[in-house]
């Protein structure tokens, strides 16, 4: 039995408030019950699993959908994660069979839209075509049918990777460099696997809902005051002490959620990953101690450098705050000293990611007891990884984008004449994205801003043409008609831009940005209203793009 | 004479340089708090059973075999461990943040590893 019909069937007002277009006016206890019922639900949600499955992390392909997977996988996890480890492999949870897609899913194709927008994504099909086949092996070692998804390489310079709801596995430039050969190339897409096959972005649905709903409260109140008005009610349409009072409760708590809990859930699924992520690899065929321990070892690293730079950071900041005392700046210094330590604070709590030295610790304690100390001595594959590594469709391309992120620094510098510099020989007809997005786009802001309007355009011409799109390319377009005085042209590049993405959700973000910087405030005003009504977990973001 | 001292230098700066390749063992992975040290490389041989604590980290690796252990010298001697029971971390890292793209800061959604985490 799911176990998602039960978790819904208690929040029934949040469930219909979150799913109608026709809002109704909800009152404000309503609205109070309503925000209650889903943290009950986020409470008792192990304990209704546990009804279903004692003792067991169900599997994906049981649950049909929904937030069921997430809640009845919780309680046990959670049990796995303090105790540290299981006593026997996680993959022997999972059954065989049919994946059913998470309902966060938004469309494969839409989702790689998604990625064009956020992150860029880059045409490598000689390493994609090499990368699927190892996820391809390790889809078959899960025992499911029909997962969806491909690898899609993301234009990124750090280590930096992610899988989504459709299945998608982006995997940063950076990481290219830094995996050694195919067996670390498996630990990582195992683990990106593994969050899709216990469809982890099931969890993403309750801070989704939650913002749905207060959302649709604000404008249900904001409706019935206006009918109270219109039949002889109050005199106003604007929000009552007590209605404020609910809206603030409501979206205190969706910072809560935003901040603490979901995180929270982010750091035991990334251990179910690890954990799930060596099973498959393991199963597949491929070596741990050459590849899933060395992949886990380069993520500690980057961790440990990030953290020596949040270190030098506070450093900095005490130096600061030391010299405000000095100075007798003694509320300000006191100033400077709370918000570091809020910015600390909530830096922790939203880390949605244990360490890697943590992570190393538990994938150990994991083998101990689980693997019995006993897995397959493999041998690692190097050669055919290199190759394809140092393919002329890969490498090339990987350090001729390092330039343009260099690039892109500079035009942030001001730096233009530098820029230019860098980009030229990029877009040489001899180099290997001279036809890219990207870098076009790139030379023609750093040209325009040079003050050569005209010897710009062409970049601008062969950047909107090419294939592998970025939204900036949009961005620039819109500039380009504001200066030669053709404002009506600017909402027909807003909307070009949304469709050639999709209408994928970062999309809206993008478009209210756009159409405030040129002053479209009707326009704005109308993508913002559709952002926050359709896309929820995009709200904020929309709000800050129009301010 | 100089040559030969060149030569000597040469060839330790070659041993060095390969070790280095190889390695380090920086401690015992997890919280093991004793490690099999074996004879040899293939762990077939009954092992030495050392406590963590008692080891100076970090080793040099001097050799990885086919089977998955690494050569190192504790107390001068020479002995084998398991890859598996030991941490071996890069010594650096390809990637960097000098070509970050800050424009794309800020992006963490589910189960993904925040883009551009480290260079904000």
């Amino acid at each position: 039995m799911s176990t998602s019909g039960r978790a819904h069937s208690h929040v029934p007002a949040c469930r219909t408030a979150a799913t109608s277009r026709t809002t109704p006016a909800i009152g404000p206890r309503r609205a109070l019950v309503c925000v209650a019922l889903s943290v009950l639900t986020l409470a008792c949600g192990p304990a209704f699993a546990q009804q279903d499955q004692p003792g067991e992390t169900p599997p994906a392909a049981k649950s049909g959908g929904g937030l069921g997977s997430f809640f009845g996988g919780l309680g046990q996890s959670i049990t796995n994660v303090v105790s540290g480890t299981r006593d026997k492999p996680q993959i022997q949870d999972l059954t065989p069979g049919v994946y059913v897609k998470s309902n966060e899913a938004i469309g494969e194709e839409r989702d790689i839209d998604e990625n064009r927008i956020t992150r860029g994504v880059l045409a490598l099909p000689a390493f994609t075509n090499y990368a699927n086949g190892v996820l391809d092996k390790l889809k078959q070692a899960s025992g499911f049918q029909q997962v969806p998804g491909k690898v899609l390489i993301v234009a990124n310079d750090q280590m930096d990777a992610g899988a989504t709801a459709d299945g998608n596995v982006f995997i940063s430039s950076g990481y290219l460099r830094e995996l050694k050969n195919e067996d670390q190339l498996a630990a990582l897409l195992a683990h990106e696997l593994a969050h899709v096959l216990l469809r982890h972005h099931d969890s993403n649905a309750f801070t989704r809902i939650q913002k749905q709903v207060s959302t649709l409260v604000q404008t249900g109140i904001g409706l019935r005051n206006s009918l109270d008005k219109v039949t002889g009610g109050t005199a106003s349409n604007a929000l009552s002490p007590s209605q404020k009072d609910v809206i603030l409760k409501m979206e205190l708590l969706i910072k809560v959620s935003d901040v603490a809990l979901h995180p929270a859930w982010g750091r035991r699924q990334e251990a179910e990953a690890d954990r799930l992520g060596m099973d498959l690899m393991v199963k597949a065929g491929y070596s741990y101690q050459e590849g899933f321990i060395p992949w886990l070892e380069a993520v500690a690293k980057w961790d440990a450098i990030q953290e020596a730079q949040k270190t030098a950071r506070a450093a900095r900041q005490e130096a600061l705050m030391q010299s405000m005392m000095a100075e007798g700046k003694f509320d300000e210094s006191l100033k400077q000293s709370l918000g570091s330590a809020l910015t600390e604070m909530t830096s922790r709590l939203s880390a949605s990611h244990e360490g890697g030295e943590k992570r190393i610790a538990d994938i150990d304690a994991y083998f101990i007891k689980a693997y019995n100390e006993k897995v397959p001595q493999v041998a690692p594959t190097i050669r055919p990884f290199e190759q394809v590594r140092n393919h002329p469709g890969v490498l090339p391309v990987l350090n001729a984008y390092s330039r343009v992120f260099e690039a892109r620094t500079l035009i942030g510098d001001q730096k233009y004449a530098e820029a230019q510099t860098l980009l030229k020989p990029l877009l040489s007809p001899s180099s290997p994205i001279a036809s890219h997005a990207l870098p076009n786009q790139l030379m023609f802001e750093a040209t325009r801003s040079l003050g050569g309007r005209r010897d710009a355009e062409p970049f601008l011409a062969r950047s909107l043409s090419s294939d592998n799109s970025v939204w900036e390319v949009y961005d620039s377009a819109a500039t380009h008609y504001r200066d030669n005085g053709d404002m009506a042209a600017i909402p027909r590049v807003g909307q070009g831009a949304f469709q050639r993405f999709s209408g994928a959700p970062s999309a809206y973000p993008k478009l209210v940005a756009l159409y405030r910087r040129h002053g479209l405030t009707k326009e704005m005003n109308a993508a913002l209203s559709e952002c926050v009504l359709r896309q929820a977990d995009k709200r904020d973001q929309c709000v800050d793009a129009a301010k | 004479m100089f040559k030969a001292k060149f030569l000597v230098a040469g060839a330790l700066l070659v041993a060095t340089m390969g070790a280095l390749a190889q390695g380090q063992v920086t401690a015992a992975m997890g919280s093991r708090t004793v490690l099999k040290a074996y004879p040899d490389a293939e762990g077939k041989t009954e092992p030495a059973t050392l406590n963590v604590k008692d080891i100076a980290f970090p080793l040099q690796v001097f050799e990885v075999s086919d089977a998955g252990f690494v050569r190192v010298k504790i107390n001068g001697a020479d002995v084998w461990l398991d890859r598996k029971h030991v941490r071996m971390p890069p010594a650096t890292l390809e990637v960097s943040c000098a070509t970050v793209d800050l424009a794309n800061a800020k992006l963490v959604s589910g189960g993904i590893r925040g883009a551009n985490a480290g260079c904000k």
